[in-house]
Parts: structure tokens; sequence; C-alpha cells
């Protein structure tokens, strides 16, 4: 990893060129993360608009604040670390004015179905699996819906997510299981939309 | 000693990261506490539903946005300073999107020589190269869209298919992974890889329409194809330049040990006792290609059994579904599954329905987020629980069954390429004797 890490990432060069003045290297880190910053604010809020307002917000904040960047930390990290600030922020303010959840989820784009074996009711099931499981997603508390979602959909390591959350790993490791226990039981439900065995013993 | 459930150790376990004794507990609580193994299979399925979730794009206009959103102020800086090394950010950026967005999947391609810690000797044949030997099958190149075009061979130009027989004869070497010894992998497949293949290239299939399901049954038509039989898998799936920058989008992967985009999987249940198991011997092959970005994939079961048996395969990621339900007549039969471009990973899913009973297998395959490889087997006893276990240690993969069935004696071998291994990070020395083609066989005691 190490090596990896250390040489220099395109987000990074794009760092230092924005640095050294050349202001359309934004635009281009701009572009090349996001991706990364709008899926992780939608799958942490639930919402496009919220989503857009909080990406955006980061991306200014990333802006004030990369002649400070120091490089101490990865840019990953440290684009990261301000877009869970960002959403910590949304989600602060949303708690003082709960009021706006508007569309959850859009996952009615068309499913690609070559084989013709796809029947609209399973693409609907499909689509619906992944509303409720976004929607149980946004109800896992805080801490631990930050883990799952660096985790198990941005695709970092525990070390990344510890430096992230400035927390420590052990913390990290639990708080992922944990929170996977909490949305299979939001998700219990919904049951048989999932699969999901239904066999407690007595 | 664990007091009550184990369920704070669900993901640890998963991830073979337990320290030894705290293993073995956790492992014996899951044997004889049916709620904690169902809790903890329902968490593989929410992990799985979890991992399913696509990437969103942004929306439109949004980089505007941000641009007239930024407090922007001019900055001075002499031209000659930026025209040169912006030419080159440009370039480098091409790189990325399209590295990104292609191969966001393969970030396992990163680091195929670190496995074994020495550059890989391309005349070595890879253990992936086996099951394709083996059962005349080849994958579909994967990172190369290119090269549908360029093996000429479609399903339209292929002789006659073959009977179940005749394509049982063309794998007679699967056999030989039913008794491997410990070595067995490692001195046998070179022998296989030498051995005379033919080949039926998956690739054409992927820009044909997918087969009928009675073509399925008559499937596979092995033909020659000198082409793509000299094209060996670690050819097909050699890093390409783009997964090294794709490979920044999900760092954590780095971690993982197996360098290869492309899987196979080979499971066996091979009857013990004679008795209770009515299935003298299943063979299933899969070869699954990873679905990332533009590819188009196809997986190619071949199953060889005793008795009749339906197979159901079923693959779905966010951009595709596809369901084929087989159904062999002994000795076997095959299938092929389609897996159009498009959509971020997915999973594969198959269930084998023989003697009354019903198992599932799934193969994941990666997509942005760290994607889980599960064997899921609802096996039939107990004995095969233990087995399984001790095979998911053994393997790095993720079995789970849940343990309330008979006593039997099930031997069981199974090969799994690298993808399988795929997110196993804590077990990088069975990753890497996968890779190396070792097989894994385990003998209930």
């Amino acid at each position: 990893m190490a090596s990896i890490t250390e040489s220099l990432q395109p987000e990074e060069a794009l760092v230092r060129r924005f640095l050294q003045g050349d202001a359309g290297a934004f635009d281009r880190l701009v572009e090349l993360c996001t991706p990364r910053v709008f899926n992780l604010a939608y799958r942490l809020v639930g919402n496009r608009d919220d989503a857009q307002d909080i990406a955006q917000e980061a991306f200014v904040r990333v802006y004030n604040a990369l002649p400070r960047f120091q490089g101490n930390a990865t840019f990953n990290t440290w684009i990261y670390r301000i877009v869970v600030n960002a959403c910590y922020d949304e989600l602060k303010r949303r708690r003082r004015r709960p009021s706006t959840f508007t569309e959850l989820c859009d996952y009615d784009e068309p499913m690609r179905d070559p084989a013709g074996s796809v029947s609209a009711e399973d693409a609907a099931m499909r689509n619906e699996r992944r509303r409720i499981m976004q929607q149980a997603i946004v109800e896992i508390p805080d801490p631990y819906r930050m883990v799952v979602v660096l985790y198990d959909l941005q695709g970092l390591s525990y070390q990344e997510i510890s430096d992230i959350l400035e927390t420590n790993l052990g913390t990290v490791k639990s708080r992922l299981n944990r929170g996977r226990l909490i949305l299979r039981e939001k998700l219990s439900a919904s049951r048989e939309l999932f699969g999901l065995t239904e066999r407690r013993s007595s | 000693m664990i007091r009550g459930h184990v369920d704070e150790f669900y993901t640890a376990y998963l991830e073979h990261t337990l320290p030894e004794p705290l293993r073995q507990e956790v492992e014996a609580h899951l044997r004889e506490c049916p709620q904690c193994a169902a809790e903890l299979t329902e968490l593989c399925q929410v992990v799985e539903c979890l991992h399913d979730l696509p990437m969103i794009a942004a929306p439109e206009g949004f980089a505007e946005a941000v641009r007239t959103s930024l407090p922007r102020v001019p900055r001075r800086v002499p031209a000659w300073r930026m025209a040169l090394p912006a030419v080159a950010a440009a370039a480098v950026l091409v790189l990325v999107s399209v590295g990104f967005w292609q191969f966001r999947g393969a970030y396992l391609r990163q680091q195929p020589q670190t496995v074994a810690g020495t550059p890989r000797d391309n005349t070595l044949p890879h253990p992936l190269t086996t099951p394709r030997t083996e059962s005349g099958v080849e994958l579909a190149p994967s990172a190369d869209a290119d090269s549908t075009t360029e093996t000429p061979t479609t399903a339209k130009t292929q002789p006659e298919p073959e009977t179940p027989e005749q394509v049982l004869k063309s794998f007679p070497q699967l056999k030989d992974v039913a008794s491997p010894t410990s070595s067995a992998g490692e001195s046998a497949a070179p022998k296989r890889a030498a051995a005379p293949r033919e080949s039926q290239p998956m690739t054409s299939a992927a820009s044909e329409p997918p087969a009928p399901q009675a073509n399925a049954l008559n499937a596979p038509a092995p033909v020659p194809a000198p082409a793509a039989a000299e094209r060996t898998l670690s050819d097909a799936y050699e890093p390409q330049p783009q997964a090294r920058v794709g490979r920044a989008e999900v760092p954590s992967m780095t971690k993982a040990a197996s360098p290869r985009l492309s899987g196979g999987m080979l499971l066996e249940f091979a009857e013990g006792d004679g008795q209770s198991l009515q299935l003298d011997e299943v063979v299933v092959q899969m070869n699954a290609q990873v679905v990332s970005g533009e590819k188009a994939g196809q997986v190619q079961l071949v199953m060889q059994t005793p008795t009749a048996t339906t197979v159901r395969i079923s693959g779905a990621s966010s951009k595709w579904q596809n369901t084929q339900q087989l159904a062999i007549n002994p000795p076997g039969g095959s299938m092929m599954l389609d897996i159009p471009a498009g959509g971020d990973g997915g999973s594969l899913k198959m269930t084998f329905t023989f003697a009354g009973k019903t198992e599932t297998a799934y193969l994941f395959t990666p997509g942005v987020g760290p994607r889980k490889t599960t064997v899921d087997v609802q096996a039939a006893n107990q004995s095969m629980l233990q087995l399984l276990q001790q095979l998911a240690n053994e393997s790095g993969v993720y079995i789970f069954a849940p343990g309330d069935f008979a006593q039997r004696t099930v031997t069981l071998s199974l090969r799994l390429s690298p993808i399988a291994v795929l997110n196993t990070l804590a077990n990088q020395q069975n990753a890497q004797a996968l890779h190396a083609g070792k097989i894994v066989t385990i003998t209930p005691k």
C-alpha cells in the first residue's frame, strides 16, 4: 500500500498544479473527485438535492483550504474528511429544521436487458430493494452509518476510515459490524424483498 | 471464553481477522447456535444487497455549479509555467477517467506480481487457464474491448454442438481435482495446460444475443480456435495501464492479494459414504468475467452429474440481470450466461437442485466498493458445515451453511481463481496458494 499511496496520485498532481497557479487544475480535480464526493454525500443523506448541496459545499471548502493542504494526509483522506464534515453539518442543520426528506432514491433508470430476461417486475423489485436499502442506510445512527458507507460503499480501508474520522481502528471495526447489524435490523421489515431467511429459533 | 452470542465478531469472522483461539470459539458457537448462524447468514445477505447499490451520477451541470460557487480570485502565473504541465495534466486526466469508469472494478490488477513476490513468468500456465483447459471453456477476454472483434469465431461458425458425452470427454481432467494432493494443483496445472485443448471462445457471443435455452443445453460446442486457445487468461487479464490509475479510486483494494480480475470457480461435491447423498458427483465449473464499465462478459457453466440436476444461474448488476435455468440430464450439460456491458459489479448466484436439495452459491464480481465473495451453500449436513467452514478458512472464501442437517460424509474440493478471494485481505497466503493453482481439499474428520 505504502508504495502506491506514496507515489503521486493524479489528484495530488492536480493539487500541486493548482497551488502553482493553474486555476484550471481545480476544475479537473472537481471532475475527478465528483463521483466519490457526490456518492458519499448521497448515500449519507439519502437524497439528491441535499447531496448536491453538500458536495458543492465540500468543493468550496476544498478550494478554500487547499492552500493549507500540507500533504500530511493523502489527498483522498483529506477530501473525504471534508465531505464527511460537510455531511455532519448538513445533518445537524436538518435536525434543527427537520423537514425536507424529499424523494429518497431515483433508481428508475432503465436496466439494460439484452437477453430479454429481466422482467419489468424483477427490475421494479430491484429498484424497490435499493430504495428501501437507501432508506435503511439513512436511518442508521451517524457514527455507524459513516463507517458502513465509507467501507461498504466507498471501498475504503479501515485505516483510511480511521484517518478520515479520526477514530481509532478498533472503533472503526466495531462500528462497521454494529452498523451492519443495525442495517439488518432496519431491513427486517422487508425480509422477503431481501431474501432474508426467517429463522428465529426460540 | 465467549459468553452469550457472537454477533460482535461477525465482520471480523467474515474477514478472517479473528485471532485463533477466538475464531474457533466463534465457530463453535455458530455451530451450536442456530440463531447466530442465521443472523450471520442474513448479515451476509444484507451486505450483498448493500454492495448492489450503484454509483449515482451527479446531476447535470454539477461541475458548473461548483465553479460558479467558488470565491475565485484570479491568480497570476506566468504563461510559460502553465503551458506544458497543463497539457500533461490534461493527458493524465483522460487516462484517469477512462481508467476509473472502465476499470473501477479492476483494482486488483494493480499488483499482479506482488502476490508471488517476483515478476510472473508468462510462460507458466496461470491457474485460471486450467479450468478453461479442462472444460474447453474460455473466458471472454475482458479488458480489451477490441478483442471481441479480433476473434472471428462466432457461434454461427462453430461446428455442430457436441453431445453431453462428448462434452464430458472434453474435460475428463476435472476428475483429477476430486482427489488432489496438496501439491496436485501445481504439478497438474502444467500438464493440463500442455494437453491439447479445444476452446470455445466466449468472446464472440458477447456481442451476440444469448443462446436460447435449448442451445445452452447442447453447449458447449468446442471448436479449435487457435488464436483464442493461445490466449491465456493471464494474457486476457494482463494489467492495463488504466487499471493502475483506476485503482487509485479504491485504495483499500490494493491490499487484496489477488491481481486477477476474472474469476473461475470449480466446486466439486463428491460423496464419501455412498449412502446419503444420492448424487455421486457433481462437478460445476463456472467461469465468470468481472463485469465492469464498458465490458461485456459471459459466464459459462459446465456441469457433470450422474443424476438429473437443475441448475439455475443468474447474474445481476446495477445495469443488467440475467437468469438461465439448465436441466441437466446425465451425465452433463453446459450453459452460458451473458453479461452485458455496463453496471458496476454484480453477483452471480448459482442454485443447484439435486436429490431434493437445493444448494446455492454466490460469486460476486467487484464494483466500486469492496465486493465480498461468498459461496453460500445451503448444505445438507453438519459435517458439510464444518467442512465448509474449514474450507472458508483455508481458501479465504466466505462460506455459510446452516448447520441443521443430518450427518453425512462429503468430500468437497474447491478451486477458486483469485476473484473468489477478492476481498480476503487477511488471507493473503491462501490467496497466493489459490493463485498458484493449489487445490484445497478437505476431508471431514
